[in-house]
């Protein structure tokens, strides 16, 4: 999901596989009753006066990053929204595992994005998962496709 | 801010100022006080459109510019190789790849010519995914900038 920065932030599917699998970084945005929210001073003084309240109140600094994923706030639906390059960031430094996401050179001009996940552990079935075969129509298309993938995997194997 | 961003540095924030970056963001560097390192505004907006500052978008924000307005892809990419001097541990490394991205049919001239360039830029090798980035930003820009775009 793109901000009017320029930023792009995990879809709440995303948001939700991050938190299971222990995303514990603090973050600027969160998703609560589905919706992407920040505490960013010109997202908040936007008009989401519940929240302008809620964060003066209890952290006294809006502009403050959280780990929304703590299980501290009194909402029980809430999840840290990072970038998508925060969470591959996250994956590549906690998880050991790095995604690749790159202009498809075979595809006319480049026109389109594939993604490919190598693991530098003993991450069996992400030891060299090779995406090449589908096309993205974006950058960000492809990396949000490759995180996923990865958290899929990472909760499967864990079960 | 969240801590795991990486921004750019004042070296390559200068270089997208010459090159044109325009796009609002939060962090800028002070001319007067550039060696002081980054500010934090209030809000974002175009710092690069006054003489006084420098704009200093994430590093994958000004990567998402290169590509969304200047059409050129630029790449970390992941090694990993056994090195035979040190136990034969994994050593890992990153370098970056620049590929242009041309929406016309027939690639431009000046879009060859790029490309061509841009092939000798992934030899170095980073210890760090980020370096690899900041670094294949800056070679972008050299030559965007060398070209006089």
């Amino acid at each position: 999901m793109e901000t009017t920065n320029h930023e792009y932030y995990v879809s709440l599917e995303v948001a939700k596989l991050l938190k299971e699998a222990g995303f514990d970084w603090e973050v600027n945005f969160f998703y609560r009753d589905g919706i992407l929210r920040s505490v960013l001073p010109d997202v908040l003084f936007s008009g989401d006066f519940e929240d302008v309240e809620y964060y003066y109140k209890h952290i006294g600094i809006p502009h403050q990053s959280l780990d929304y994923n703590d299980g501290s706030s009194k909402f029980l639906e809430e999840y840290s929204a990072p970038t998508l390059d925060v969470a591959q960031r996250w994956l590549r430094e906690v998880k050991g595992i790095h995604i690749c996401v790159k202009a498809d050179a075979a595809s006319i001009n480049c026109k389109y994005f594939v993604t490919v996940i190598i693991s530098d552990t003993k991450w069996g079935n992400v030891q060299n998962e090779n995406m090449k075969t589908i096309l993205f129509n974006t950058y960000e298309e492809a990396q949000e496709a490759g995180i996923q993938k990865c958290l899929t995997i990472l909760l499967n194997e864990n079960k | 801010m969240s801590t795991h961003e990486s921004y750019v540095s004042l070296e390559t924030a200068k270089l997208l100022k010459k090159a044109g970056f325009y796009w609002d963001c939060y962090e800028l560097y002070e001319r007067e006080y550039e060696q002081d390192g980054r500010t934090r505004a209030e809000t974002s907006a175009n710092w690069n459109s006054t003489s006084k500052y420098y704009s200093a978008p994430t590093l994958d924000v000004a990567q998402r510019w290169l590509r969304e307005v200047k059409n050129i892809s630029v790449e970390a990419k992941y090694f990993r190789w056994v090195n035979r001097y040190q136990d034969g541990k994994y050593t890992v490394t990153y370098r970056h790849e620049l590929w242009p991205i041309d929406t016309s049919i027939i690639p431009s001239e000046e879009d060859k010519f790029i490309h061509y360039t841009l092939d000798c830029a992934c030899d170095i090798e980073f210890q760090t995914y980020e370096q690899a980035l900041e670094a294949g930003i800056k070679k972008t820009l050299e030559l965007i900038l060398e070209k006089g775009e």
